[in-house]
C-alpha cells in the first residue's frame, strides 16, 4: 500500500490574498483577547475602533487585566500610562505591535 | 505628612484642603457610592475634619503627576485590635478607572501594615457594587461568612493575604 503524492498549484493571487488576510487576523486576535477580560459586555461590542473607556464595564481591574494579558499573550510590557493615553483598542494594539 | 511610593504621593489631609474635598464629596458622581448622602455644608465639613484629625484616622489626598485627584483613608483605627477600615475615591475623571487607584491603595496599605503595624484592614462594600468587590478581592480582601442578606458587607484583609496579592498587583504597575 502506498499513497500517491499530489502537487497542488496555488495561483499567485491566492497567496497574496492569504498574506493580506494575516494582518487583520492578528488584530482580530488582539480584540478577542481584549474582550476576554470583560465578564458582562457582549463580544460584539469590541472592535478595533472601540473607545474602551466608554464601555460601561471598564474599570481599574480591567485596566490591570489588559496589562497582564498583553504580558502573557505577547510577552510585551505595557504600563498604566500606555492604557491611559490610548483611546481605542487599536491604539493599544499599535503600542503592543511596536514592541514585539 | 507625605508618603511617596508606587508613583503616587499621599499627603495627609490638612484644614486648607477640606473645602476642595467637600466639593468632591458633594458631587453626585462621588456621593452616589456613599452610605451617607446628605449634602455637606462647610460647617459640617469643619466639624468632620475636627473629628478625624487624630491618630485613629488617616485621610490622605492622592497626588499623581502633581495633580490632586482623590482621597484615600484608613479610619476608626483600634489600637488594641490593631485594625482599621479603609476607603478610597478618585474624583478626577482621567484616573477613575485606571491603574492609579491601585497605586494609591498599595501605598496606603503598606503604610497601614508597615508603619502603623496594623494586623488587618476591613472594608465595607455594598453587595451590588461588583466593581468594588472585584477591586478588593484582587487586593486579597475576603468576605466575612454569613452575610448573604446584608446590603453593606464586611471584607477583611490580613497581612499575609495582602503580601501575596501585592506581589502580583505591583508587578503590573
Amino acid at each position: 500500500m502506498y499513497s500517491q503524492k499530489r502537487i497542488i498549484i496555488i495561483p499567485e493571487n491566492t497567496l497574496l490574498n492569504c498574506c493580506n488576510f494575516t494582518l487583520p487576523m492578528e488584530a482580530d486576535q488582539f480584540v478577542k483577547h481584549f474582550a476576554d477580560q470583560f465578564d458582562e459586555t457582549d463580544a460584539s461590542e469590541f472592535r478595533l475602533d472601540t473607545i474602551f473607556r466608554n464601555i460601561e464595564e471598564w474599570s481599574s481591574i480591567i485596566a490591570l487585566s489588559i496589562i497582564a494579558m498583553v504580558d502573557e499573550e505577547y510577552g510585551v510590557s505595557i504600563k498604566g500610562d500606555d492604557v491611559r493615553t490610548s483611546n481605542t483598542i487599536q491604539d493599544l494594539y499599535e503600542i503592543v505591535k511596536s514592541r514585539l | 505628612m507625605k508618603i511617596s511610593k508606587y508613583g503616587v504621593t499621599l499627603k495627609r489631609l490638612t484644614e486648607d484642603k477640606i473645602e476642595m474635598v467637600r466639593q468632591w464629596r458633594n458631587d453626585p458622581k462621588i456621593a452616589q457610592y456613599m452610605e451617607y448622602r446628605v449634602y455637606i455644608t462647610p460647617v459640617m465639613q469643619a466639624a468632620w475634619f475636627k473629628s478625624i484629625n487624630n491618630k485613629h484616622n488617616f485621610y490622605f489626598i492622592i497626588e499623581f503627576k502633581g495633580k490632586e485627584i482623590g482621597i484615600i483613608n484608613i479610619k476608626n483605627i483600634d489600637y488594641e485590635l490593631m485594625e482599621g477600615e479603609g476607603g478610597i475615591y478618585i474624583y478626577d475623571n482621567d484616573y477613575i478607572n485606571s491603574d492609579v487607584p491601585f497605586r494609591a491603595t498599595l501605598c496606603k496599605i503598606d503604610f497601614c501594615f508597615e508603619d502603623i503595624q496594623l494586623n488587618r484592614i476591613t472594608a465595607h462594600v455594598m453587595r451590588d457594587n461588583k466593581r468594588a468587590i472585584k477591586y478588593n478581592q484582587l487586593l486579597g480582601f475576603k468576605l466575612i461568612p454569613d452575610q448573604e442578606h446584608i446590603t453593606n458587607q464586611l471584607y477583611v484583609l490580613s497581612k499575609e493575604d495582602y503580601y501575596h496579592s501585592r506581589e502580583y498587583v505591583a508587578k503590573l504597575l
